[in-house]
C-alpha cells in the first residue's frame, strides 16, 4: 500500500522533484464529464430521480466518479448496457440524439474500463504465486529430467489474463489429489524403468498395410465396381458379378450395360484413387500417402515400450512427386500415446527426394519414459474432413481420379539407446539392504526436498511427518521403495513445492534474499527454477549486486531456455489463443492448414527471439527489412531467399524486397489470421488488435448484448459491411476509431495472403450460387487523425507511434514477471522503465533490465 | 447439533483437522448414512442441470414470442419434443445481468455471480444453485453432488472457465467426471476389497493429507496476511478432501447398489451423442440407487457436432452466417432435443415406490448462459419433469425482459424443498410455472 500512497501524494503535489520523469498525467480517478449532467436531466430523471426511483435506480444521487465504489461503478454498467441495448429511455419517451448518444456512450465505456481497472488494482501487492500447469511442468523436469504428462492439472489459462497473476492461481477442491497423482505417475515413469542395454530400433514398414487397406478397397467395397472394371478390360459383354445368396457371395456372369458400367465406376473416386495406388510399383517397397474417403492414413512406428527414455532418432525414408504442387509435398510427424486416438504433431517437413531417389530425413527426438506409442509420419492436409472431400470431388472432375499422392514412404524408424542412468536415480537409496537406516532415508528425503523446494530447506516438522509415515508404512509391509515414492509424491504435492514462498513480515517493504531473486528471475526469463549457477550466486550473496545480477540477466535470456518466456509471455500479450479459434474454409483458402497455422504462429516467436538476440530494437516489430521464415510460410508468403527456394523447417532472417508487405507484425500471416473468422477477414478484430498492442489505446470491450450485423442478405465487401457501423450511435462510438484501421489490413486476405481483390462467394451446401468481385480500398484513418492511403502508409504511421507500442510491451512485461494486473500504481514503474531502454536503443534486454533491476522487482 | 455448514465455512481460516472431523463431519455424516438406508416415506427430489456451452439456432429454436400459452407451435429446433410437449416448458427473457463474457456460458449459468465483484481481483464466481441443493439432498446419498464434464474444445467448448458447471461457496469450480466410463466406475465399481483393506486405503489418504500439512502450517507463520489468505485455498482443498474422506468412511458398510435393470459398463472412447446418451442414462442408473441426488454436466460441442457426421467447430458455428454452419447449427439442437425426449422417455418408465415415475421427482433444466454468438440476453431455457411442482406444456415469455434467470433458480430451490429466501440477484419467483 505504501508505494500507491506516495505515488498518489507525488502526482497531486505540482511541482514536485519529478519533473524531468514524471510520467505522463494520471488521475486515479475515473469521472464521467460533467457536460453529461444535461442528458441525464433531460433524458432520465423523470423516472429515476431519488423520489421515483424506477427499478430502484436513483441516478439523482449517483456519482459521477464512477470508480468511488463497486456499487457505483455496476450502476454506471448498467446505464451503459441499457444505452448500449437501446432499452433506455423506453420507446415511448423522448429519445437522445445520435450525437448525444454517441458522446455520452463514447466517455461512459472508456471511463468504465478506467474505474475497472482503479477498483482492482491490488495496489502492488505481489500474490503469493502458484507454479502454473508449465512452470510445474518445467520444474519437474529439471528434477526428474522429463517432461511429465500434466494433462490431468487444471490449465491456468482463461481468465483474459497472463497464467502467472497469482490472485487466478487458484486452488480448487480436488486439486492436492491431482497434484500428488500426477507426481506419483511421473516419479514411478522414471525410478521404475529398468536397465534395456540393447540399441532400440523400431522401423515401420507400410507397404504391406496399405496395400491390404487399398486392396480391400477395391475388392470389399466396391466389388461390383472392380468386377465391372475386369469386364471393361475384357472383349466380352458379359461381366462377372457378385450376387449375395443363401448369405454366401457367389460370382456370376451378367451381360452389363458398357455406359452403364463406366458411369459407376466413374463415379467413386476413391476407386479410382486406390487402382492408381496398386499400379504404381513404388507401392511394394513403400507407400504413397492420399487421404482415403477423407481419412488421413498415418504411417507409424512399432509399439515403442514404456522402457524408452532419453534421446532417440527418428529416421524416415521418403520422397515426393514433383508433378504435385509443392505446397503438398510435405510429411508432418508426431506421436500418438498408446490408447489414445489423439495424434500429436510435432512439426513438419518438406520432401526433397525423388522416387527414383529418396531422401533420408533425420529428427532428434527425447523421449519421456513410461510413455508407450508410436511415432508417425502422415501427409500434409486439412484439418476439415469436409474441404477434404470438397477437394477431391473438384480433382476428380477435372482429372477423373481425385487426389493424386504427393508423398511416398519408405520406412519410418526410431533408433537410439537408453540413456542410462537416469539422472534422477541419484534419488533411489539402495534398497539391497535388508533394513534401511531411518538416518539414509531421512537424508534423502532431505535432500530431495531441498533440490525440490528450489533450495529451502524442508521443514523440520514435515520431515519428521514424512519419516514418520514412511515407517508406518513398512510397517505395514509395504515396501521401501513404494514407501519412498509414496513420500516424494508428497514432497511435489506440497506447498512448499506448489507455491514461490517469499516469507515477509510486512506486505511490499521487505527485500528479497538473494535465494528468492534467483527464483523469481528464473521463472520470469526461463519458466523453470534457477540453475546451478543463480543458486551458487545467491548462496553467496552476490546475486544481488547490481552488476552481477545484468551479467546474470544476459546469460538467462542468450540460453535456449528464455524461448519458455519468449513464447508464453508473446502467445498472451498479443492475444494468440485467438490463431487458434477458428477452422479455415479450404473453399476459400485452399494453402491453409495446420502446417500453415503452426508456422505464422512460430512466425511471430522466433522474430522476438531474433530481435533479443541481436539487441535490435523493439520498434523492428513494427517495421523491418527482414522476416523470419521457414519453407512453409516462404511457399505461403511467395518469398525466396533472394533467388533460391528457402528449404528446412527452421526460421531464418530473409531479406524482404522493398515492395513485399512483409516485415514487422503488420505483415504477419498470424495477426492476419486472427483478424478474421476462418472465411473472411474482420477489420474490426484487426483494427482492435492494432488500438490494443500496437498503439496501445484499447478500445473499451465490445458491449455483449448489441446485436452482431446480419451479414446473410447481400453480398457486400468486409468494407461496406463495417460502413452499418456509422448507423447506430452505440456502435459508431467506438467504431469509428476501429474499422479504418482495419481497412489498411484489407489487401491481406483471411490466411494472410495478399490480394489485389476481395471475391465475395456464396454458397448453398458445396454449390456456389453467387460471385462478386470488389477491389481493395485501403485508406483509413488512425485515432489521432493521421490518414493513410494504403498498407504502407498504415505501416509507417504505426511505426511512427513506437512511444505507445514501448509502453504497452512495458505494462505487459510488468503483469508477466510480478504475476499481477498491470495497474495505475505502476505507472511510475512502466515510465522508468521505458525512459531507462529509450536511452538504450529500446532494445528488448534493456525493458527487462530495467525491470528486474527495479525495487518493484526486488521487494517482497 | 448447533454447529450448521454456515458456521463452519466461516471458522474455515482456523484450521485444526483432527477435531473437525471428529466432532463435526464424521458423527454426521455416520448418522446420515444410517439414516439414509430405510426408505424415506416422501420419495426424494432431484435435480439436474445440463449446460450447453454456446448457445441455440436463434432462429429455429425460439418458439415465436407472440405464440405463448399451452398451444404453442414447436419450433424445428425442439420438434423431436413433439411427444413430450406437455411435459416441457421452454421460458424466454430470462438473463443474468451481472454476466458479460460473451464466451462463456457455463461460468455464471447457475451462478449469476459479478466477475468484479471483489476489490483487487478480476475473477470472482460464487456458490452455484445445485450445490445449495447440494448441502441438504447430499445428506442422505452417498455422493452429495455429481458433476459431469464433456467440454474440450477451444474455450472449455463454450462453457468458459471452470472445471464444471457447479461451484462451492468459496467460489471455486469442483472437479467433474470427464467420460461414461468413470462416472459407471463411480457407481458401480466392484468392492472385491474386503472392507478392512478399504478402511485403511481411506485412513491412509488422511495421513497422506495431514503429512503435507505439516508442511503448509509450519510455512504459514512466516507469511504476510495477504499470502496467508492465498495459501488458504490449499488447506480448503485438503478440508473438503477430509470432508470427502469422512464421508466415504460411513459410508464403507452400505454396499453399493445396481439398478434392478442393470447398465452397461460404457466404452472407453464414447463420443458426442454416444456419450451424452451414456451420460443420460448413467444419471437415470445413478437416480434408481440413490447414490446421488443433485447432477450438472457440462455438455460436449465439438465432439457432439462430429458425431453427427459435421466437422466444423462449435465456435465457428456460434457464428453462423448462413449455409453449412446455420445447417449444422440447427441440426446440433435437434440432435440436443432427441437426447432429451430420450431422457424423459426412459424417467418416465422408471417407476416409484407409490406408483409415480422417476419423471415425477426430478427437476431438471437445460440451457445456457449464453443465447447465439456472444449475446448474453435471453438465456435458452428448457425445463422438464415434475420435481419442483411446476405446471409445465408451456411457452413462457416473461414480461419483463430482464428477468433475473436467478428467479428460476429460486423458484426451482423452493420447488424441491430448499427453502432459500433468494439467490443471486434474484426479486421473486417465477409465478407462471407455480400456477396453472
Amino acid at each position: 500500500m505504501n508505494n500507491l500512497y506516495t505515488f498518489i501524494l507525488l502526482a497531486c503535489t505540482p511541482g514536485l522533484a519529478l519533473a524531468q520523469s514524471k510520467p505522463e498525467e494520471v488521475t486515479l480517478q475515473a469521472i464521467l464529464p460533467e457536460r453529461h449532467f444535461e442528458i441525464l436531466d433531460n433524458y432520465c430523471l423523470s423516472c429515476h430521480d431519488s423520489v421515483e426511483e424506477e427499478g430502484g435506480i436513483n441516478l439523482e444521487d449517483l456519482s459521477f466518479e464512477i470508480s468511488s465504489d463497486i456499487k457505483t461503478a455496476e450502476t454506471w454498467q448498467k446505464v451503459l448496457a441499457v444505452l448500449n441495448e437501446g432499452e433506455m429511455p423506453p420507446k415511448k419517451k423522448k429519445q437522445l440524439t445520435a450525437q448525444e448518444k454517441t458522446d455520452l456512450l463514447s466517455d461512459l465505456s472508456v471511463e468504465m474500463v478506467k474505474a475497472r481497472r482503479i477498483l482492482s488494482d491490488s495496489g502492488n501487492k505481489i500474490v503469493l504465486r502458484r507454479l502454473n500447469r508449465r512452470e510445474y511442468a518445467n520444474t519437474i523436469e529439471d528434477l526428474l529430467g522429463f517432461v511429465p504428462d500434466v494433462s490431468s492439472l487444471p490449465p491456468d489459462s482463461g481468465t483474459g489474463n497472463f497464467d502467472t497473476i497469482g490472485a487466478n492461481l487458484f486452488f480448487s477442491s480436488d486439486q492436492f489429489e491431482q497434484y500428488r497423482r500426477t507426481a506419483e505417475n511421473a516419479l514411478r515413469a522414471i525410478l521404475e524403468i529398468k536397465q534395456v542395454e540393447e540399441t532400440l530400433r523400431l522401423r515401420g514398414d507400410p507397404e504391406v498395410q496399405f496395400y491390404r487397406l487399398h486392396k480391400d478397397n477395391l475388392f470389399e467395397n466396391y466389388e461390383g465396381k472392380y468386377n465391372a472394371l475386369r469386364f471393361l478390360a475384357s472383349d466380352s459383354k458379359e461381366a462377372i458379378v457378385s450376387v449375395e445368396k443363401e448369405g454366401r457371395l457367389r460370382e456370376k456372369t451378367k451381360v452389363v450395360d458398357e455406359p452403364m458400367a463406366i458411369k459407376k465406376l466413374r463415379f467413386q473416386s476413391t476407386t479410382q484413387q486406390s487402382l492408381d495406388y496398386v499400379s504404381r510399383p513404388e507401392n511394394y517397397t513403400g507407400a504413397s500417402l492420399i487421404p482415403l474417403r477423407s481419412n488421413i492414413q498415418t504411417v507409424d512406428t512399432p509399439m515403442v515400450p514404456a522402457s524408452a527414455f532419453g534421446s532417440y532418432t527418428l529416421r524416415i525414408r521418403a520422397a515426393s512427386y514433383k508433378d504435385q504442387p509443392e505446397f503438398r509435398r510435405y510429411l508432418e510427424y508426431g506421436f500418438i500415446p498408446k490408447g489414445s486416438n489423439n495424434k500429436e504433431i510435432l512439426g513438419q517437413f518438406g520432401v526433397e527426394g525423388s522416387i527414383e531417389e529418396p531422401s533420408i530425413v533425420e529428427i532428434p527426438l527425447e523421449h519421456p519414459p513410461g510413455r508407450p506409442g508410436v511415432y508417425f509420419v502422415q501427409h500434409r492436409d486439412y484439418k476439415e474432413k469436409s474441404a477434404r472431400f470438397t477437394r477431391n470431388q473438384k480433382l476428380f472432375a477435372e482429372n477423373g481420379i481425385g487426389v493424386l499422392p504427393a508423398v511416398w514412404v519408405d520406412f519410418i524408424e526410431m533408433e537410439g539407446q537408453q540413456t542410462w542412468p537416469p539422472a534422477a536415480h541419484r534419488f533411489l537409496v539402495n534398497t539391497s539392504q535388508s533394513e534401511l537406516a531411518p538416518a539414509k532415508v531421512k537424508s534423502a528425503i532431505f535432500s530431495f526436498a531441498n533440490e525440490a523446494f528450489r533450495g529451502r530447506p524442508i521443514a523440520q516438522e514435515f520431515l519428521e511427518a514424512l519419516i514418520g509415515r514412511y515407517q508406518n508404512k513398512l510397517d505395514e509391509g509395504v515396501s521401501a521403495f513404494d514407501a519412498l515414492v509414496d513420500a516424494y509424491a508428497l514432497v511435489l504435492s506440497s506447498p512448499s513445492f506448489l507455491y514461490m514462498l517469499e516469507p515477509a513480515e510486512e506486505e511490499g517493504t521487505t527485500q528479497l534474499t538473494d535465494w528468492e531473486l534467483a527464483v523469481r528471475l528464473s521463472y520470469f526469463l526461463w519458466s523453470r527454477p534457477p540453475d546451478k549457477e543463480l543458486l551458487a550466486l545467491a548462496d553467496k550473496g552476490k546475486l544481488s549486486n547490481p552488476r552481477v545480477l545484468s551479467k546474470q540477466i544476459n546469460r538467462l535470456l542468450n540460453d535456449e531456455r528464455s524461448h519458455q518466456f519468449i513464447e508464453a509471455f508473446t502467445h498472451q500479450w498479443l492475444d494468440m489463443p485467438r490463431l487458434d479459434m477458428f477452422e479455415f474454409d479450404a473453399k476459400y483458402h485452399p494453402t491453409f492448414d495446420e502446417s500453415t497455422r503452426r508456422s505464422a504462429r512460430q512466425e511471430v516467436y522466433s522474430t522476438i527471439d531474433y530481435i533479443i538476440k541481436n539487441k535490435l530494437p523493439l520498434q523492428t516489430l513494427l517495421k523491418a527489412d527482414f522476416a523470419m521464415l521457414n519453407d512453409v510460410l516462404g511457399l505461403h508468403y511467395g518469398i525466396t531467399d533472394r533467388t533460391s527456394r528457402i528449404t528446412g523447417p527452421e526460421f531464418r532472417p530473409v531479406a524482404i524486397p522493398k515492395d513485399k508487405p512483409r516485415g514487422g507484425m503488420l505483415g504477419m500471416a498470424a495477426v492476419h489470421i486472427m483478424g478474421s473468422d476462418g472465411q473472411r477477414t474482420s477489420p474490426v478484430e484487426r483494427g482492435v488488435w492494432v488500438l490494443r498492442h500496437l498503439l496501445n489505446d484499447p478500445p473499451p470491450p465490445a458491449p455483449a448484448n448489441v446485436p452482431m450485423l446480419s451479414r446473410i442478405e447481400e453480398i457486400s465487401s468486409a468494407r461496406d459491411l463495417q460502413k452499418l457501423h456509422q448507423e447506430e450511435p452505440q456502435c459508431a462510438q467506438c467504431h469509428r476509431k476501429i474499422d479504418p484501421i482495419g481497412y489498411g489490413l484489407e489487401h491481406f486476405d483471411a490466411a494472410g495472403l495478399w490480394r489485389t481483390e476481395e471475391v465475395v462467394k456464396k454458397f448453398d451446401g458445396r454449390t456456389l450460387i453467387d460471385e462478386k468481385v470488389f477491389e481493395i480500398q485501403s485508406e483509413g484513418q488512425l485515432p489521432g487523425g493521421e490518414t493513410f492511403n494504403d498498407f504502407y502508409e498504415l505501416r509507417d504511421a504505426v511505426a511512427g507511434g513506437d512511444k505507445d507500442f514501448a509502453k504497452g510491451f512495458t505494462e505487459h512485461l510488468i503483469s508477466y514477471s510480478l504475476g499481477r494486473p498491470f495497474s495505475f500504481s505502476d505507472e511510475q514503474l512502466a515510465h522508468e522503465i521505458c525512459e531507462s531502454a529509450a536511452g538504450q536503443n529500446n532494445r528488448i534486454p534493456a525493458f527487462i533490465h530495467a525491470l528486474i533491476q527495479s525495487k518493484a522487482f526486488q521487494t517482497k | 447439533m448447533k454447529t450448521t455448514r454456515r458456521a463452519f465455512l466461516k471458522s474455515s481460516s482456523s484450521l485444526i483437522a483432527l477435531p473437525f472431523l471428529e466432532s463435526f463431519g464424521f458423527s454426521r455424516f455416520a448418522s446420515a448414512a444410517s439414516n439414509a438406508l430405510p426408505a424415506s416415506s416422501a420419495i426424494a427430489k432431484r435435480l439436474i442441470f445440463l449446460g450447453i456451452g454456446y448457445g441455440v439456432t436463434k432462429e429455429s429454436w425460439y418458439p415465436d414470442i407472440n405464440d405463448t400459452g399451452k398451444d404453442f407451435q414447436l419450433t424445428s429446433g425442439l420438434k423431436p419434443l413433439e411427444k413430450f410437449k406437455d411435459d416441457i416448458t421452454v421460458i424466454q427473457n430470462l438473463e443474468h445481468a451481472n454476466s458479460r463474457d460473451g464466451h462463456s456460458g457455463s461460468t455464471f449459468w447457475l451462478t449469476g455471480a459479478d466477475r468484479y465483484a471483489v476489490p483487487g481481483q478480476s475473477f470472482h464466481n460464487s456458490v452455484s444453485v445445485d450445490q445449495i441443493a447440494a448441502e441438504e439432498f447430499g445428506k442422505h446419498t452417498r455422493y452429495t453432488s455429481i458433476q459431469l464434464d464433456g467440454g474440450t474444445g477451444y474455450n472449455a467448448d463454450g462453457h468458459g472457465p471452470g472445471s464444471s458447471l457447479s461451484w462451492n461457496r468459496q467460489g471455486k469450480s469442483l472437479a467433474a467426471l470427464p467420460t461414461p466410463v468413470t462416472f459407471y466406475h463411480k457407481l458401480f465399481s466392484s468392492e472385491d476389497m474386503p472392507l478392512e483393506q478399504r478402511q485403511a486405503l481411506l485412513a491412509d489418504e488422511r495421513s497422506a493429507l495431514d503429512t503435507v500439512l505439516a508442511d503448509a502450517t509450519s510455512i504459514k507463520k512466516s507469511l504476510t496476511k495477504v499470502d496467508q489468505d492465498k495459501l488458504d485455498e490449499y488447506f480448503q482443498s485438503i478440508r473438503e478432501i477430509e470432508t470427502r474422506i469422512a464421508k466415504e468412511k460411513s459410508w464403507l458398510h452400505v454396499p453399493k447398489k445396481k439398478p434392478l435393470d442393470p447398465v452397461k459398463e460404457p466404452g472407453e472412447s464414447l463420443e458426442g451423442i454416444r456419450a451424452v446418451e451414456a451420460m443420460y442414462d448413467l444419471m437415470l442408473a445413478a437416480m434408481q440407487v440413490d447414490a446421488s441426488r443433485v447432477f450438472t454436466y457440462r455438455m460436449p460441442n465439438d465432439a457432439l457436432i462430429s458425431s453427427l457426421g459435421a466437422s466444423i467447430t462449435a465456435h465457428n458455428m456460434s457464428h453462423y452466417a448462413g449455409g453449412e454452419r446455420t445447417e449444422v447449427s440447427e441440426m446440433r439442437d435437434q440432435a440436443h432435443a432427441k437426447l432429451i425426449a430420450r431422457f424423459i422417455e426412459k424417467l418416465k418408465a422408471t417407476p416409484e415406490a407409490d406408483g409415480s415415475t422417476l419423471f415425477d421427482h426430478v427437476a431438471l433444466t437445460w440451457g445456457s448462459n449464453l443465447s447465439k454468438t456472444h449475446s448474453l440476453k435471453n438465456c435458452p431455457t428448457l425445463i422438464t419433469g415434475g420435481g419442483a411442482g411446476f405446471q409445465h406444456g408451456q411457452h413462457l415469455v416473461m414480461d419483463d425482459k430482464d428477468t433475473p434467470l436467478c428467479n428460476l433458480w429460486l423458484s426451482t430451490l423452493n420447488g424441491v424443498g430448499i427453502n432459500s429466501p433468494s439467490f443471486g440477484d434474484s426479486n421473486g419467483k417465477i409465478q407462471e410455472l407455480l400456477t396453472s
